[in-house]
């Protein structure tokens, strides 16, 4: 990795990806394989399965790296819903069994309110420690932004697994996801 | 819809949007929305920036992926090695 990639923002390194320049690449790679990875492990909950996705979106990029616009959002936001719309493909691929085995995860992620919102669920065991951000959410938030995100559910699929309407749940994914942001513009 | 309905309509539906949540369909039709409302590009970007905050990201990918990332672009032709082929050819006659 040279010093000046290492200096560069994403946009920056993505133009260089499409003039063939694999340190850019690699810089990209590192900034950001971690979180494509931890998208794909915990939708597919299993490691090789997940690395093969990281490789196929690095891949990918450094084919087409015009398919990222950064007028849309950052590169890292563009990555990690690549690695979930690439999970997702991959379990619906798979057969019956690995399908369930996600239905079994979704189910988890559902939060049980009669338990104390203090107590650890099973989706922060699996995930390790909750970051900061995400910790600013109620449990109804976070419980429908993750059975979305990580259960690759539509908003209406969240409602049925919920029993609530869809405009609660529509609700709950924005105001959560605007209460991280600005959590994250307050820690700076 | 008329345009103060399509944004409502849009505006309620960025927090699902930022996360992959929207039909196909619907997608579509509040990308269109996004690029003219200044107010729901806005949003959407702030909202994505915190979809980047719900992965931690202490795991890493075996170092084998990598090197498959790195052998398998190397195995193909990059745009620049193609712009130099393009030309070499060129300024080169044909063999023969």
């Amino acid at each position: 990795m040279s010093a000046e990639d290492a200096g560069e923002g994403d946009d920056t390194l993505v133009r260089a990806v499409a003039e063939g320049d694999e340190l850019a690449l690699a810089e990209l790679y590192r900034r950001h394989a971690a979180g494509v990875f931890a998208v794909a492990v915990r939708i597919l909950r299993h490691g090789e399965q997940a690395e093969d996705v990281v490789q196929d979106l690095f891949v990918r990029l450094w084919d087409n790296p015009g398919q990222f616009d950064p007028t849309r959002g950052s590169l890292r936001s563009f990555l990690l819903l690549q690695a979930r719309t690439r999970s997702l493909d991959v379990l619906r691929a798979e057969g019956a069994r690995r399908r369930r085995e996600h239905a079994d995860g979704v189910a988890d992620l559902v939060v049980d309110l009669t338990t104390d919102p203090e107590t650890e669920t099973l989706a922060d065991a699996a995930v390790g420690e909750v970051r900061a951000a995400i910790s600013v959410l109620t449990p109804t938030e976070r419980e429908a932004i993750e059975l979305a995100f990580f259960g690759g559910l539509t908003y209406r699929e969240v409602a049925q697994v919920l029993g609530a309407p869809e405009g609660t749940v529509k609700s709950r994914i924005r105001l959560g996801l605007q209460r991280m942001r600005r959590t994250l513009s307050a820690l700076g | 819809m008329e345009r103060a309905g399509r944004h409502g309509w849009v505006a309620g539906l960025l927090g699902a949007w930022a996360v992959g949540a929207v039909e196909p369909a619907e997608e579509a039709d509040m990308r269109r929305h996004i690029e003219e409302c200044e107010a729901c590009r806005h949003e959407a970007t702030q909202l994505r920036e915190a979809v980047e905050e719900l992965v931690d990201s202490g795991e890493m990918a075996s170092p084998v992926v990598w090197e498959t990332i790195l052998s398998t672009i190397h195995s193909r032709v990059g745009p620049e090695a193609e712009r130099w082929l393009a030309e070499g050819a060129r300024a080169r006659p044909p063999a023969g």
